[in-house]
């Protein structure tokens, strides 16, 4: 009987004692990774991540701005700056997209090192309260801002601003980029002309089809507005929202609703036919796109809100991020970063460097001329509402 | 094994068949679909892949960016599972001896607390513990700390299950002849207690392995690990090099434990020979 | 004289039994006191902030509420389901050849080191409505209705399962060891129909085991949240999703807290109850 058990128990020890080979070499690599100062091998791996995803990128979208040439002429503060800077986002393309328009010109003319960092929301809103930690610089929704603006330390004179936010959030959010809310379809799913506007997308048997939802409270994105829009709301009376009204509408179609809890998901639920419309973040559905795909992206009556870049108050490296927020304010910079994410610039000047033929697929393009501009401030008053409300609604569906 | 096989009579074919078939629908299948998406030509995971393509894998398998963190997930794995299972059997033995079953319950209690709180709520507990211990540079111990933690329930309660079934005479009869305390945990309780504590060192290692929620509150900066890349990587896209990397991880897993069972079984075979 | 040596002896071997003790149980005790105490202290404290608020509030929360009770129901079937299905599972590749065996424990392993968020969105590709399962009915049997299992209570089940089974097979097959063969021998010889081999034979063998590996399977179970969400439909939102939900979304670390601190209770209190239990069992056996 014991052949049997060595069956299991050897492989179990060799494990066992590979593991503690891995202790003895791993303690001084270990220690190595923690004593330094910055990230000098970590920061090696972020560059490189970056200049593989660029060419991806690049393949991708045909055009593409050389970065290296605007370096003159945004000048950088002083040669004073050393040192790093913490920046808290979600990863993905975004990140890498960062890295090539702004991150990497930045890194060559200040020698200041701009670390990426996953961001972990609860300290995103520990440092939102004014309490110390290691980020100083954090992707936030524009309502996140407005709730915490006593606590974000506002942009230098020098850093541009951009003019394409709200006038009272321009001193405190930079590298802004606007996102879609959407519906998206496969042409072929639709051959005699797909859904326009949200009437549409809760009309199942005009265009009859699974629609995909957000399956998160979190997520409720724009939804709760898009139901009362297409339920004869007008769009300046969208808030306080009624709730009733716009679940009932979302109940009009809760047997046709599959939902997601990521958004990549997205990709999935519309590519393999799952669903025939799908409502989500442009971001999802443009990148599809630029990847060959053949999807259509409604943008008529798409909403479109700014995510921003914010400095904490007690941000580690506030002249660094100053400097790198002045960078990032040039629009042409921001024209290559609009590129290479579909997400619209937050400088209007940005526009005379991004080709018209771009233009489709971001959603503030100017051609694009009925969208309607998230009401940041209302959102901001009622987001844990909202949530609770979208997820008490899908505890009752699905 | 032959007697368990034969116990189990004109039954054993069933409950093999059935065994075979549990495998197949909940390990075997849902494994096929993820490899096979890892191998397509899109930008993204999806099935059926279209094309063939090992570019996923050479993204995986060459570059900085994946391969740095697994290193460092394996080092911090390896640590914190060799402290889980030298604190986790300690105590399990440890419990053992007490004499007040009061003393012991409370003991179990504790030991499972780490798996009640939820991990999140551990990730705030612990990053506000190491602000204000001030421990900027020591923040990769507090990370393994945590996971170390989070690992201990699985020794614990697995040995310690283990252990009631050791026939407590084996003590007594060793203390009678005279072995110390030391001597009979290492000699007589620990060779027992061996296939149990191994299986707890493999879980410990998995879960520490894919831990990202500690992770993301405790690393510092600009330092990743495996789920940590993995988690990033997966914000915008479900990218193919998820899929490749993940069945490199567990490719690499099986050949190594399947290859020692391999190295086992001959050393088995020469030992048992004379 | 000889009276007082033994007693000198016995006192020496107390004063011993104390020092192995400490020896084995301050270490952990350290351990436990910085690894999860402290940051327990740490959240009961952020749950107490506005005296006491945060816990009303938690408990006037419907959308708690009913997690609270779909969460345990969840770990419950989970636990029982992979209790029969684990148990079976190792007694089979414990007694199957070594072909067999190498494929029950082969597939076992590789699923186990897959990472559990990738693991999730394999299951995802295979339940689509026209994922994987529909590619192989229409390839091999020209189905082309899509497949109605992506989020629905039994698009759930089978992945979470999977997911915690190797925690009940690889202990209880670790166990398997301690099944007496001279035992099982004897039975055999003596006519003992399969059942009650298996019944008085095997299973007590294995049931600390079991048993151990179930509490594990439970407590892990009370945790899941993005598993039920993606498969089952988010109808199926946890108390770790409402969790997540306050801390990460709604800027509620109060609630979170507070949420957290008492499903630890409620995890606690049910682990005390089955510990009494099961100790009374473990007489039995």
């Amino acid at each position: 009987m014991s052949t049997n058990h060595y069956r299991l128990i050897k492989p179990l020890r060799a494990l066992a004692l590979a593991s503690a080979a891995a202790l003895a070499f791993g303690l001084g690599g270990c220690g190595g990774d923690s004593d330094q100062p910055s990230t000098s091998a970590s920061g090696g791996a972020t560059t490189e991540t970056a200049s593989s995803e660029t060419a991806e990128a690049s393949a991708t979208t045909e055009t593409t701005a050389p970065a290296a040439t605007t370096e003159e002429t945004t000048e950088v503060a002083g040669p004073e700056l050393s040192g790093q800077i913490i920046w808290a986002d979600y990863g993905g393309a975004t990140n890498a997209a960062r890295q090539a328009a702004y991150f990497d010109s930045f890194q060559a003319a200040t020698g200041v090192e701009v670390v990426s960092a996953a961001l972990e929301a609860t300290i995103m809103y520990s440092m939102l309260e004014g309490q110390a930690g290691d980020y100083d610089a954090m992707h936030v929704g524009l309502p996140d801002v407005y709730n915490s603006l006593e606590h974000i330390i506002p942009l230098d004179a020098a850093v541009p601003r951009d003019d394409n936010l709200p006038a009272e959030a321009q001193d405190y959010a930079f590298g802004s980029f606007a996102v879609g809310q959407v519906m998206a379809y496969l042409p072929d799913t639709f051959p005699d002309g797909g859904p326009q506007g949200w009437a549409d997308f809760f009309d199942t048997e005009k265009f009859p089809g699974k629609r995909a939802l957000p399956g998160s409270g979190a997520m409720n994105g724009l939804v709760l507005e898009a139901a009362l829009l297409a339920d004869g709301v007008a769009a300046d009376e969208l808030y306080p929202i009624d709730y009733d009204r716009a679940i009932a509408k979302l109940n009009s179609i809760a047997g046709d609703v599959v939902f997601f809890t990521e958004y990549p998901q997205l990709q999935q639920l519309l590519l393999s036919g799952s669903v025939a419309v799908a409502y989500g973040p442009s971001g999802q559905f443009t990148s599809l796109i630029a990847q060959g795909e053949s999807v259509t992206v409604c943008w008529d009556q798409a909403f479109y809100s700014f995510n921003t870049i914010t400095i904490p108050e007690k941000a580690p490296n506030p002249a660094n991020i100053q400097a790198l927020a002045a960078w990032m304010g040039d629009p042409e910079r921001q024209a290559d970063f609009a590129q290479r994410t579909f997400y619209g610039p937050g400088s209007a000047a940005a526009w005379d460097y991004i080709p018209e033929d771009v233009w489709d697929n971001i959603v503030t393009a100017p051609s694009h001329t009925n969208l309607i501009l998230e009401d940041s401030k209302s959102r901001a008053t009622y987001n844990e509402e909202m949530i609770n409300a979208y997820a008490e609604w899908l505890t009752t569906v699905g | 094994m032959t007697a368990l096989r034969e116990s189990l009579g004109k039954s054993g074919w069933a409950v093999r068949l059935a065994a075979g078939l549990a495998a197949f629908i909940l390990f075997a299948v849902p494994a096929l679909v993820l490899v096979a998406t890892s191998w397509t030509e899109q930008r993204f995971a999806l099935f059926p892949p279209k094309g063939f393509t090992l570019e996923w894998f050479g993204e995986v398998l060459t570059s900085k960016k994946w391969l740095q963190p697994f290193g460092r997930s394996a080092t911090v794995a390896a640590i914190g599972t060799a402290l889980a299972v030298i604190l986790g059997v300690a105590a399990a033995i440890g419990v053992s001896r007490l004499r007040s079953s009061r003393a012991a319950r409370a003991w179990r209690t504790v030991m499972i607390l780490p798996l009640a709180v939820p991990p999140i709520a551990l990730g705030v507990g612990l990053y506000n513990m190491g602000r204000w211990l001030n421990l900027s540079d020591g923040r990769m111990a507090l990370l393994i700390l945590g996971q170390m933690i989070s690992a201990l329930p699985f020794v614990f309660v697995l040995v310690a299950g283990a252990i009631t079934r050791l026939d407590p005479n084996l003590h007594k009869a060793a203390q009678t002849l005279g072995a110390n305390s030391w001597l009979i945990i290492r000699k007589v309780e620990l060779p027992l207690l061996g296939p149990t504590i191994l299986a707890a060192a493999v879980f410990a290692f998995v879960v520490i392995f894919d831990e990202v929620v500690l992770a993301v509150f405790l690393l510092p900066p600009g330092v990743e690990t495996l789920p940590v890349t993995m988690l990033r990587a997966s914000q915008e896209t479900m990218t193919p090099a998820l899929t490749a990397a993940s069945t490199v991880v567990s490719l690499l897993a099986v050949l190594l434990l399947g290859g020692s069972q391999m190295v086992g079984r001959g050393k088995k075979g020469g030992a048992d020979a004379p | 004289m000889a009276g007082a040596d033994k007693g000198v002896v016995a006192k020496a071997q107390a004063g011993r039994g104390t020092v192995e003790k400490g020896v084995l149980l301050l270490p952990v005790a350290v351990a436990l006191v910085a690894g999860v105490l402290v940051p327990l202290v740490v959240i009961v404290v952020a749950s107490l902030q506005d005296g006491g608020g945060a816990y009303r509030e938690t408990f006037s929360s419907s959308l708690f509420r009913a997690a609270l009770g779909r969460t345990w129901w969840m770990a419950v079937i989970i636990t029982l389901g992979d209790v029969l299905i684990g148990t079976f599972y190792a007694l089979a590749a414990a007694s199957a050849r070594r072909g067999l065996q190498a494929l029950l424990l082969g597939a076992l392993m590789f699923s186990m080191w897959t990472s559990v968020m990738v693991r999730s969105f394999g299951w995802m590709l295979l339940e689509l409505p026209k994922g994987a399962l529909y590619w192989l009915a229409h390839t091999f049997f020209g189905r082309s209705e899509p497949i109605e299992l992506y989020q629905t209570v039994g698009g759930m089940y089978p992945a979470m399962f999977a997911m915690m089974l190797p925690f009940i097979v690889l202990p209880v097959l670790a166990a398997t060891r301690n099944v007496d063969a001279d035992q099982l021998k004897a039975a055999r010889t003596f006519g003992a129909s399969t059942w009650l081999t298996l019944r008085t034979v095997t299973l007590p063998a294995i049931r600390p085991a079991i048993v151990s590996a179930g509490v594990l399977v439970f407590v892990m179970s009370l945790g899941f949240y993005v598993t039920p969400l993606l498969l089952g439909g988010p109808s199926n939102l946890t108390v770790s999703g409402v969790i997540n939900l306050e801390m990460r979304s709604a800027n509620r670390p109060d609630l979170g807290a507070s949420m957290s601190v008492i499903l630890t209770t409620a995890t606690v209190v049910v682990y005390l109850v089955s510990d009494r239990f099961f100790r009374v069992s473990e007489k039995w056996g």
